[in-house]
């Protein structure tokens, strides 16, 4: 996040997009209804289903899935055009704004409403609403798990940037990082090709201060493969072992039946979980590692925010935290990674890391530091891009429209869009254990619009099968006005009806990330 | 922003401007109760126990919503005040109805938490349940073979079958542990410089030392006789409690740091001011009721009659009184109990008990009287001793006359009245006297200092009885000494409770003294507990004792009752009701009532409940007979997380008038985050508990939720090492706003699924394998593949829910070990 949480409930106009907050980010979410409620916050909701939050909106813009592009551009059109842009912003802080705008020509409201389905008026009355005051942006995975989910998030930092929403409290871009730590496995350099705080693995400087640090030489500088591109090499044979830490890669990733297939091909596969997964099923060893609840460390949370793990109780049983058997690994390898606690570890962090340099155990004993944080003097950066950005002037970026790359056809007529809900947790191997939570979403529930379960003779309750070019799972059915006509949705928590069986591999060719949020299916009723 | 000054409580401070008078007093130090306030929210100014005093203010204004103004001077516990709070306390405890907690432990004379350590029992942590009980209680093994166990009888389960064996559970975890060689042993503080004589070592001295050693404080022991335990060694009889089993418990007690001085009597071998002299800085005098009651009879201290504890202790010094012949023990309670069965087995060829009432008036523990019967001592009824016979100067038999019961005397029992012309003779050989136990106050006329205490009216040694300091400051009495004979665990209590005090003489603080706390019940008296509590339980019978056979226990001395096992200690706990209130622990009406000193007795309590209890939800559970209307529960949810989910509906209206309040109720917008349950500031909101819940008192660790990306700081709150309950804290970003994952979803951790051992694959199977086994494959197949294909053919995938130091190591065995940057996470996922 540019911003921080806090500054949430006091932003004047907030547009919600890709996420379900109130489920997936459910504090993040009573922020919003309460800058609504409370402080007089005007919401513009940009989301294919009829959300909690779309209670609360000003505006709902109901796009068709996969058309953000679209509707992002829409507004800037007609922010543009009724010059309402912050004009001094862009000439002072940004460059590429005239090439920019000369893309924006062609998305009129006419163009754009046709593409995305939206109403003409809606576009404008957002437009306005965005354009208005301070603004910020939130997103998640609606956003980004798409095949052109770079250019979404690009399309959105445009229209932030076009009416001056970047470096103020309140006013940003933000991302809402869906994983306890994936900020922080990010900001550590847990990406094929950066080190910690995004130092590319291509700088010969950053690899000399890590190969000083670490006593190494060679450590290699190009940069390695993504997930799905090393899912790939297994099933082809150029990936021989996997190391898989703390990942259910069979039930989060797209096309589970391909995953298995590629783990199965791997000479030695370890997965280190606290659970036996569907993952782990599948290793060679598995060894037990410790949950969060038995270990020191430190998590960063999505505003940046690094804040202290701490351990409550013994490792279960004989697991351990996961350093620890990292460590014993690499030291049966003949590389001896030892460290006599975590604050060790993170000590070596901070000398590698400038953005956490500054932070150390004893400043967030109490309350955590948001990085950058370059300093023991510095006080932690609430809102990231005050004054300046980090890049000197904010980037303006052509972003052509793109849509899905698997649309509905005679054969899959429908299109599946996957989430999360608020009773469980990605692919549920925590929150499934919790009997209250298994009672109050018990199953996987797939929603469908009251047209198509018309059409389709499906009742809430029916026994559905739900099948894509790629796999085939049962699920039960919810006839309900929160979908759109022509969307089906599910939850991808439930492993024996894993909706990765059915998603599409197609990724981005930048971020690499699947388009999970768009592909094409049929139902059928069972029995 | 603008400071202003005001004063309060005579202290002045200075303010930022614009804050409440509250928040102001709290930023001071200065506490100001109450019920509906949190800050999170908007003051509702329901409860009306905040409210303060300002000087020029014709009334008390409530300190919650009342900003500051400049030159405010405030009293915060004025009497008039004090005397607002007073009222409304009462009101709102007037339609209470419930246990704070529950009646075996009110019964208890040391309070031990009985629920809290059934319900570690229930869930297998026997060594929890043993920490618990040494609370209040240091020598379990002898008290769990010992005790009368009030407690079961006041038991609510015997409204709905039997009792819970709660003494049998004590003594098995104390075994559990005895039997595995653990010893509960608390940290010992370093010494305090404080030194502290214990004058009788007994229960209730042995208890004084346990727990003034956990104050850090040096004690010594001084007794009288040869050996300690006072009662419990020299008035049980081995088969009740084994002497070897005693020792053991003593020893791991003198093994904190205790000094024993054997031998030693008060005012004989050395006085209070020789301890002074010594260094000694305050005592405890608990020697106990060793005088045996007399008859007050002609001739009854001829050789052939003795008193029981006599009797006993002899046999416990290994002298036993040999008697072949026929025995005569006289009195109903558990000394003569004791009496008779040691006769039996000490080879007497008959035994009779002579008690002057019938079987119902027995002082004797029912379970007492049924064993000593079942080994063939022949029990009289209704008979009163007339005369002792002697011949040769020698007891030769006893005259007695027989009884019929009249109604109830003094002591609420029916009242003996000879029935003329019915003496009759019974020859014996020897005759123990069992009728009661005195003090020997020798001591009192040998040392100086005790010459000068204050005495009651019946001549015993006077003390305050909450404190137990006595008219000699430096000097706490306790026991059987201050209080007449009473059990082994009421001396216990008194030792503790002297400690506490000694220690804040001591320490020169205030006493504050071992206190219940406020209590309310559902029925001080089984009888008066409305039937509606128990409808629905399903019976269940008590676990029974295995007992050794009559034919083992001939003339030797052998433990009689046998220890429950594991598996019944186990069924027998989860037939505990967990009558007790779950937020006895945290209730802030609780604890306001208790330090408003609000008289329960005085308090018009419906005593019935009035609201049906509410348990659908499928994490919260509401008692609406608890709740007092504050309305914490619904602004948390329509204010801060806007979710309108919870409601009051109005009360039925043929109600009295104290009951008119509106009944919370959760309705199906609710997403379970829990905010009500936290913020709720007595018992009517629970939060639900698989099993027996306790309550326990938990231990807070702050750490980071595992769930989202928003890294609520959460306070995973645990009893033993189990976690059962987690909290918001109030720092950013949620302070204190949970969702019901990090709120509830807290099972997987200690789920029986968890991997708690390393598994290899071997012919195609995971299997369990050792650490060392499963490291060794790992690093030799890496090293293997890592020779034969190069470091472009190794995958590591890190994690999202792994912390910051283990993604960081990942990195680094990835980059520096393996030498890839084929390394990701599902940050895409």
């Amino acid at each position: 996040m540019t911003n921080s949480i806090e500054e949430i409930e006091h932003t004047k106009i907030i547009l919600v997009t890709g996420s379900n907050t109130t489920e997936n980010h459910p504090i993040i979410g009573a922020a919003i209804k309460r800058a609504v409620k409370h402080h007089g916050a005007k919401l513009i909701v940009a989301d294919p289903r009829e959300i909690e939050l779309t209670e609360f909106a000003t505006c709902w813009l109901r796009q068709k899935s996969g058309t953000d592009i679209a509707w992002i551009n829409g507004l800037m059109h007609i922010i543009i055009a009724e010059k309402r842009y912050d004009k001094d912003y862009v000439a002072k802080r940004t460059e590429g704004f005239e090439e920019v705008k000369k893309s924006l020509e062609t998305f009129t409201p006419d163009f754009v409403s046709k593409i995305t389905g939206i109403p003409k008026e809606d576009l404008y009355v957002a437009a306005r609403l965005y354009a208005s005051e301070r603004a910020g942006i939130f997103y998640t995975m609606g956003i980004t798990q798409h095949s052109h989910g770079t250019d979404n998030v690009k399309a959105l930092a445009n229209l932030s940037m076009l009416c001056g929403n970047l470096g103020y409290p309140g006013a940003g871009v933000n991302p809402l990082r869906g994983q306890n730590n994936v900020q922080g496995a990010c900001d550590m350099g847990g990406l094929p090709n950066v080190f910690t705080a995004y130092q590319p693995v291509t700088s010969p400087e950053a690899r000399a201060v890590l190969e000083k640090e670490w006593g190494v030489t060679g450590i290699p500088d190009k940069p390695g493969l993504t997930l799905m591109e090393m899912t790939k090499g297994m099933a082809e044979k150029t990936i021989r072992a996997a190391y898989i830490m703390g990942e259910n890669p069979v039930v989060s990733d797209p096309d589970s039946e391909h995953i298995i297939h590629a783990l199965k091909e791997v000479d030695f596969l370890l997965v280190q979980d606290i659970f036996l997964t569907e993952t782990a099923r599948l290793a060679d060893v598995v060894l037990p590692g410790a949950s969060f609840a038995e270990k020191d460390g430190t998590f960063s949370n999505t505003e940046r925010r690094i804040q202290r793990v701490r351990k409550a109780i013994d490792p279960v049983g004989r697991s351990k935290p996961d350093w620890q058997i990292i460590s014993e690994i690499s030291t049966r390898m003949g590389v001896p990674l030892q460290y006599p606690h975590a604050e060790a570890i993170f000590e070596e962090i901070r000398r590698v890391t400038p953005s956490y340099a500054g932070i150390t155990y004893e400043r967030i004993e109490e309350e955590g530091l948001q990085w950058p944080c370059v300093s023991e003097d510095h006080p932690g950066t609430p809102y990231l891009h005050k004054n300046r950005f980090t890049r000197g002037l904010g980037k303006f970026h052509v972003v052509p429209y793109a849509g899905p790359k698997e649309n509905p056809d005679a054969e899959f007529p429908l299109i599946l869009t996957t989430g999360r809900i608020l009773y469980h947790y990605h692919t549920g191997t925590m929150t499934r254990k919790s009997p209250g939570l298994t009672q109050l979403a018990p199953e996987c529930i797939m929603e469908i619009s009251v047209q198509d379960a018309k059409i389709f003779n499906i009742l809430t309750g029916d026994r559905v099968g739900l099948r894509s070019r790629r796999g085939e799972i049962e699920v039960r059915a919810e006839v309900t006005k929160r979908i759109p006509v022509g969307t089906v949705f599910i939850p991808f928590h439930f492993a024996e009806a894993a909706a990765n069986r059915l998603t599409n591999t197609a990724m981005d060719p930048v971020a690499k990330i699947p388009e999970l949020k768009v592909c094409s299916v049929r139902v059928e009723k069972i029995g | 922003m603008t400071k202003i000054n005001l004063t309060i409580n005579r202290q002045k401070i200075s303010v930022e401007e614009g804050m409440t008078i509250l928040e102001a007093a709290t930023g001071a130090g200065i506490s100001i109760p109450t019920l509906c306030h949190h800050p999170l929210l908007k003051p509702s100014e329901v409860c009306g126990i905040c409210t303060v005093e300002i000087e020029g203010e014709e009334f008390l204004i409530n300190s919650c919503a009342t900003p500051v103004r400049a030159g405010m001077n405030i009293q915060t516990e004025s009497s008039k005040v004090v005397e607002s709070r007073q009222g409304v306390l009462k009101y709102l405890l007037q339609r209470q109805y419930g246990d704070c907690i529950a009646p075996c432990s009110m019964t208890c004379p040391a309070g031990l938490d009985i629920q809290g350590y059934i319900a570690h029992i229930s869930k297998g942590e026997y060594i929890g349940a043993l920490k618990l009980i040494k609370e209040k209680n240091p020598l379990p093994l002898s008290v769990g073979r010992v005790c009368p166990h009030p407690c079961e009888d006041a038991c609510r389960r015997n409204c709905v079958d039997e009792p819970l064996a709660i003494n049998p559970m004590k003594r098995f975890v104390a075994d559990y542990a005895q039997l595995r060689g653990i010893v509960v042993k608390p940290p010992v503080p370093p010494d305090s410089g404080h030194n502290i004589a214990v004058i009788g070592g007994g229960p209730g001295g042995l208890a004084c030392a346990y727990y003034l050693r956990l104050y850090g404080h040096s004690v010594a022991i001084f007794e009288a006789l040869p050996k300690l335990g006072g009662l419990l060694r020299y008035a049980i009889p081995e088969y009740r409690l084994p002497k070897a089993i005693l020792d053991e418990e003593i020893q791991e007690l003198l093994d904190m740091g205790v000094d024993v001085r054997l031998n030693q009597r008060l005012g004989k071998d050395f006085t209070l001011a020789g301890l002074r002299e010594k260094g000694y800085e305050a005592s405890f005098l608990a020697i106990g009721s060793w005088k045996g009651t007399r008859l007050g009879l002609p001739g009854e201290d001829q050789p052939g009659i003795i008193s029981a504890l006599d009797y006993l202790s002899k046999n416990a010094l290994g002298h036993p009184v040999q008697c072949k012949g026929k025995v005569l023990v006289i009195g109903g309670g558990n000394a003569a109990m004791d009496a008779a069965r040691t006769a039996l087995r000490l080879g007497s060829e008959k035994v009779t008990l002579l008690y002057r009432r019938s079987r119902a008036e027995m002082p004797a523990h029912h379970e007492e009287v049924s064993a000593t019967e079942h080994e063939g001592v022949q029990f009289e009824f209704l008979v009163s001793p007339t005369q002792v016979m002697s011949k040769d100067g020698r007891f030769e038999a006893l005259e007695f006359i027989r009884n019929i019961l009249k109604e109830a005397d003094g002591s609420g029992r029916a009242r003996p009245v000879p029935i003329p012309g019915s003496e009759t003779r019974m020859e014996a050989e020897l005759m123990i006297i069992a009728i009661g136990q005195s003090t020997d106050l020798t001591p009192f006329g040998l040392d100086p200092d005790l010459k000068s205490l204050n005495m009651t009216q019946w001549g015993m040694p006077m003390a305050d009885l909450d404190t137990l300091q006595s008219s000699i400051p430096d000097l706490f009495v306790g026991g059987d000494l201050l209080r007449g004979p009473q059990t082994v665990i009421q001396a216990i209590a008194d030792g503790r409770r002297a400690a506490v005090s000694i220690h804040q003489y001591l320490s020169k603080e205030a006493f504050v003294p071992v206190t219940r706390g406020f209590n309310i019940s559902r029925g001080k008296k089984l009888k008066d507990v409305d039937a509606i509590n128990f409808e629905g339980i399903v019976k269940a019978s008590r676990v029974s004792l295995a007992h050794l056979p009559l034919p083992e226990r001939e003339l030797n001395f052998l433990e009689v009752e046998a220890t429950i096992s594991q598996d019944e200690a186990l069924t027998e706990s989860i037939r505990c009701l967990s009558c007790g209130c779950m937020d006895a622990f945290e209730c802030r009406l609780r604890e306001f009532a208790k330090a408003y000193n609000i008289d329960v007795s005085a308090l018009d309590m419906p005593g019935k409940r009035i609201f049906p209890l509410e348990d659908k939800h499928p994490f919260i559970s509401i008692d609406p007979n608890k709740c007092i209307a504050c309305e914490q529960c619904v602004l948390s949810c329509s204010t801060h997380q806007i979710q309108n989910a919870f409601e009051f509906k109005a009360t039925p209206t043929h109600l009295p008038d104290y009951a008119i309040l509106p009944v919370p109720a959760i309705n199906d917008r609710c997403v379970s985050c829990g905010l009500c349950v936290g913020f709720c500031p007595t018992g009517a909101l629970n939060q639900k508990s698989p099993g027996l819940p306790g309550p326990f008192k938990l231990e807070q660790v702050k750490t980071t939720c595992g769930y989202c990306g928003v890294g609520c700081q959460i306070y995973l709150e645990k009893a033993e090492d189990r976690i059962l309950r987690v909290n918001g804290a109030t720092f950013p970003p949620n302070f204190g706003h949970l969702c019901v994952k990090g709120r509830f979803g807290f099972d997987f951790i200690q789920h029986p699924d968890r991997l708690k051992q390393p598994l290899v694959r071997k012919n195609g199977q995971l299997t369990e394998a050792s650490w060392d086994e499963a490291l060794d494959v790992v690093a030799t197949r890496f090293k293997e593949l890592l020779g034969q294909h190069g470091s472009d053919a190794m995958a590591v995938l890190t994690s999202a829910r792994a912390t910051n130091e283990e993604n960081y190591l990942m990195g680094k065995f990835a980059r520096a070990v393996l030498k890839t940057n084929n390394i990701d996470h599902c940050a895409r996922l």
